[in-house]
C-alpha cells in the first residue's frame, strides 16, 4: 500500500520551466507535417464508469472476452518469452520430458518395479507426466501471473483476468510438442495411437479449465500474501505423487481410493493417458463427475474471489 | 451535455499509512477480518485526492499542475482505471488511452516489431490499427535498422523513443499523460512537442501533468491546480494559474528576509538585519520576476566593530544548490569600495538582467575578514532569501522557451563587412 504513496512522492522533482529543453520556437515546423485527422468520437459514444466497487455479479468476464486480441498478444509474449535467450530454444520442450521419464523409469520402472499396466513403463510414465506437467506449469505460472505483470498493472488497464488465463494457455504449445514426443517414443515401442486420441484433447481442455480456476484464486491471493509462492512448489509436488503419474491407480490399496478420487487431476491424467493409449485404464465416471463439480465450485468462487482483489490490486500490490 | 468527454464527480481516494504491522498483529488481524469484524485500529489516512470534481469536454488541453503529493498521478490513475477511488465516480465518455510511463509492456527479449505490437495492444490499439501505423511508429522512433533486435540490446534513449512512438500514435479520444515529455533528449523532445500539438489540433482530449510550466503553458488550454488532493483552481487563464501556481508559499517568490533582533550573537562584529530584493520599480519581489529587469538586492547588516578586513557579500544559488557565484563589496579596486563604520548600513548591488535563465534561485548572505576568519561562510545559511525567473528572456521571437544550460545571457552578434 505504500507503493502508492512512494508513486506520488517520488515524483521527480524537477525544476520548473523547463531548463532541460533546448527548443527553438520554429522546432515544431521540422517535424514532418500530417494531415490533421477528424475527431476521432466513436458513434457508439462508450461510456465508461468508475465507482468505488462494483457488485459481486459485475465480474468482468464479458470484458474478457471482448479482449481476446489482448489475450492473444499476453499469450504469445509468455510462449515467445519462454525459451528466448536458450540455446536448445523450443528444444527444452522435447528434452524436459523425456529426461524425467529417463529418470522415473530408472527409479520406479527399475529400481522399485512398479507396475505400468502392461506398457512399457517409459510410455506409461511419460503419458500421464505430460498431462501433470501441463496442469502443474499451470498452476505455478498462472499464480505468479499478477506477480510478474505488476509493472503493466500499475501503469494500465485492461481485465486483470487475462493475466491468469494467458499464463495457462501458454502451456498448450509445450503440450503439443510433448504429445509429438509421446507419440514418437510409442512408435520405438511399436505402439501407435487409435481413435481414441481424438478424446485427447477434451481432457487437455478440461486440465486447462481447472488450471484456470486454481489460477483465478491463486495468482489473486499470492498478489496480496507471496506466502502462496513458498507453498505452492512443496503443495504440487506432494500432489503429484498422489495422482496416478508414476503409477497406476490399481495399486492404491482399496481404503484409500477415495483419496484419488477427490483429486481433480486423477480423471484427467487418467483420461489423457487412456485416448493416446486405449490399453490404459479408462477414467471413471465418479472421478469425472467430482471433476466436474470441483470445478464449478472453484471457477465460481475464483472469479468472485479475484474479481474482489481486483479492485484493490494496483493499491496493493 | 454531450460533449463531455471526462465527468469527475467528488472524487476521494484515501491510503492508510504508517508502520508495517507486527507478525502478530498482522495474524490477529487476519483472524478479526475472518469473523468479519472490520476492526484495522491504528494507521493514520492520508487522502491523496479529496472530493475532486470537474467536467472536461471534448478538445480540451488540460495541465494538471501541482505540488509532490497533490495528488495528480493519482487522480490519473483513477482516470485510467489503474486505481479505483475510495468514493466518489467518474465518467469517461470516449476510448481513453493512458501514458503513466513509456514503453508500458515492453519485454527486454522480445525484438522492437514484436515490442510494437506487445505494447499498442496493451495501450488499447487493436493489432489492425497498428499495423495501418506500423511505418509511421517505426519512422518516428528512428529505429528502422533495429527493429529486428531484441530491445534490451537498444540504448535506453531508443527504448524511450520507441516507447513515445508508440503512445503518439495512439487512436484514442481521451489521453491521459503524465509527465513523459520530461525524457529523452533535446531533440525528441522537440518532436514529442510537436506530436502533441498535432494531437491538440486533431481535437482530442488531454490530461496531462506537468511539472514544467513551460510546456503547460505552450500546450494547454486549461489548468488545474491540484493542492492537498484538492483543486486549488482551475479555469482556462493557464498563463495566471501557472505563474499563481509558482509563487505559492513565503518560501519562493517573497524575497525578504528580516532578523528577529532578539536573536542575534552579542559577540558577533556583524549581525545581519536584513535582505530584500527589489525589481526594477523599487517593490520587493514577490513572484517570479521577468528575466529583462535589473533586480537589486539590499542587505542591512549592523556592523559593531569595524575593520578593514570586512567583506559582506552574497552567494547565488540555483534551486539545485549549486553555486553560481560570490560576490563581496570589496569585489573592486579599493578606491570604490563602500566604507563601512560602526552602525546600521544598507549595501546594494544589481544583478544583471538577462543573465540568469528561468528558475528558482536563493541568495545567501555571507561575511569575512579577509585572509582571517568566515564570520557567515557558505552553506552556514546565516540568512537566505529565493526567488524565481520567469519568462522575459529575449525579444527575439526565437527565443521565447527557456533553454537548457545554467545562464541565458542574450548576446549580440554581428557579421563580416
Amino acid at each position: 500500500m505504500l507503493t502508492e504513496l512512494d508513486q506520488v512522492r517520488g515524483d521527480a522533482d524537477e525544476s520548473l520551466g523547463g531548463k532541460s529543453q533546448a527548443v527553438p520556437a520554429q522546432g515544431a515546423g521540422s517535424v514532418a507535417p500530417e494531415p490533421a485527422r477528424a475527431p476521432h468520437v466513436s458513434p457508439a459514444h462508450r461510456v465508461a464508469r468508475i465507482v468505488a466497487a462494483s457488485p459481486w455479479y459485475e465480474t468482468g468476464l464479458t470484458e474478457l472476452v471482448r479482449a481476446y486480441e489482448l489475450l492473444f498478444v499476453f499469450t504469445w509474449r509468455q510462449i515467445g518469452v519462454q525459451y528466448k535467450q536458450a540455446f536448445l530454444g523450443i528444444g527444452w520442450a522435447v528434452l524436459s520430458p523425456l529426461l524425467s521419464t529417463l529418470v522415473f523409469t530408472f527409479v520406479f520402472g527399475n529400481l522399485a518395479a512398479i507396475p505400468s499396466e502392461g506398457l512399457p513403463y517409459p510410455v506409461f510414465v511419460l503419458s500421464g507426466l505430460i498431462t501433470w506437467q501441463f496442469f502443474a506449469r499451470a498452476i505455478a505460472s498462472g499464480s505468479n501471473s499478477i506477480l510478474a505483470n505488476a509493472h503493466i498493472i500499475t501503469k494500465v488497464y485492461f481485465p486483470r483476468m487475462i493475466l491468469p488465463l494467458s499464463a495457462v494457455l501458454a502451456g498448450l504449445v509445450d503440450y503439443a510438442v510433448n504429445v509429438v514426443v509421446l507419440l514418437l517414443l510409442m512408435l520405438f515401442y511399436g505402439r501407435t495411437a487409435s481413435l481414441e486420441l481424438l478424446w485427447l484433447p477434451v481432457f487437455l481442455a478440461l486440465a486447462t479449465m481447472i488450471g484456470f480456476a486454481f489460477s483465478l484464486w491463486l495468482s489473486a491471493l499470492n498478489a496480496l500474501y507471496r506466502d502462496i509462492g513458498f507453498v505452492i512448489p512443496i503443495v504440487l509436488q506432494a500432489w503429484m505423487f498422489l495422482t496416478p503419474v508414476i503409477y497406476p491407480a490399481g495399486l492404491v490399496p482399496a481404503g484409500w481410493t477415495w483419496l484419488l478420487h477427490f483429486n481433480p487431476m486423477t480423471p484427467l491424467v487418467q483420461g489423457a493417458r487412456w485416448a493416446v493409449l486405449p490399453d490404459a485404464t479408462p477414467p471413471d465416471l465418479f472421478g469425472l463427475a467430482m471433476l466436474a463439480g470441483e470445478f464449478v465450485l472453484l471457477f465460481l468462487s475464483g472469479i468472485v474471489t479475484f474479481h474482489k482483489i481486483d479492485a484493490i490490486l494496483a493499491d496493493r500490490i | 451535455m454531450n460533449d463531455i468527454a471526462i465527468r469527475a464527480s467528488a472524487l476521494t481516494k484515501q491510503y492508510r499509512i504508517g508502520a508495517r504491522r507486527q507478525y502478530a498483529q498482522r495474524l490477529s488481524d487476519l483472524f478479526s477480518r475472518a469473523r468479519g469484524a472490520r476492526g484495522r485500529t491504528a494507521g493514520d489516512k492520508f487522502r491523496a485526492l479529496d472530493d475532486v470534481s470537474f467536467e472536461i469536454a471534448h478538445g480540451e488541453i488540460v495541465g494538471i499542475i501541482g505540488g509532490n503529493g497533490a495528488g495528480k498521478s493519482t487522480l490519473l490513475k483513477i482516470l485510467s482505471r489503474v486505481v479505483r477511488p475510495s468514493s466518489g465516480s467518474a465518467e469517461l465518455h470516449g476510448r481513453l488511452a493512458s501514458l503513466l510511463e513509456v514503453g508500458t509492456g515492453f519485454h527486454p527479449e522480445l525484438t522492437g516489431r514484436e515490442n510494437i505490437f506487445m505494447s499498442g495492444v496493451i495501450l488499447g490499439m487493436t493489432r489492425t490499427e497498428i499495423a495501418r501505423r506500423f511505418d509511421e511508429i517505426v519512422a518516428f522512433a528512428g529505429i528502422e535498422r533495429f527493429l529486428d533486435t531484441p530491445i534490451k540490446w537498444y540504448s535506453s534513449g531508443m527504448q524511450t523513443r520507441l516507447g513515445f512512438a508508440v503512445a503518439a500514435h495512439l487512436e484514442a479520444e481521451i489521453l491521459l499523460i503524465d509527465e513523459v515529455l520530461a525524457v529523452g533528449d533535446a531533440e525528441f523532445q522537440k518532436r514529442c512537442l510537436g506530436k502533441m500539438r498535432e494531437v491538440a489540433v486533431a481535437g482530442r482530449t488531454v490530461l496531462f501533468v506537468s511539472h514544467s510550466m513551460g510546456s503547460v503553458q505552450t500546450l494547454c488550454n486549461r489548468a488545474i491546480w491540484l493542492e492537498n488532493g484538492r483543486v486549488r483552481a482551475d479555469g482556462s487563464d493557464v498563463r495566471h494559474i501557472t505563474l499563481e501556481y509558482m509563487s505559492r508559499g513565503a518560501d519562493y517568490g517573497v524575497a525578504e528576509w528580516i532578523s528577529d533582533s532578539k536573536s542575534s550573537n552579542k559577540e558577533a562584529l556583524v549581525v545581519p538585519r536584513a535582505m530584500r530584493l527589489f525589481d526594477r520599480r523599487g517593490h520587493v519581489v514577490k513572484r517570479p520576476v521577468p528575466n529583462e529587469g535589473e533586480l537589486t538586492l539590499e542587505l542591512q547588516v549592523e556592523v559593531r566593530e569595524a575593520d578593514p578586513a570586512l567583506s559582506i557579500g552574497y552567494g547565488l544559488y540555483t534551486e539545485d544548490g549549486q553555486a553560481l557565484w560570490y560576490s563581496y563589496q570589496t569585489d573592486e579596486a579599493p578606491d570604490r569600495w563602500p566604507r563601512l563604520e560602526r552602525g546600521v548600513v544598507r549595501l546594494y548591488s544589481t544583478l544583471p538582467a538577462r543573465l540568469l535563465n528561468e528558475g528558482r534561485y536563493r541568495l545567501e548572505y555571507i561575511c569575512c575578514l579577509h585572509k582571517r576568519m568566515w564570520l557567515a561562510e557558505p552553506g552556514a545559511n546565516v540568512a537566505s532569501i529565493c526567488f524565481e525567473i520567469q519568462g522575459g528572456l529575449s525579444e527575439s521571437p526565437f527565443w521565447m522557451q527557456a533553454r537548457g544550460g545554467v545562464l541565458a545571457p542574450v548576446i549580440s552578434w554581428r557579421r563580416d563587412r
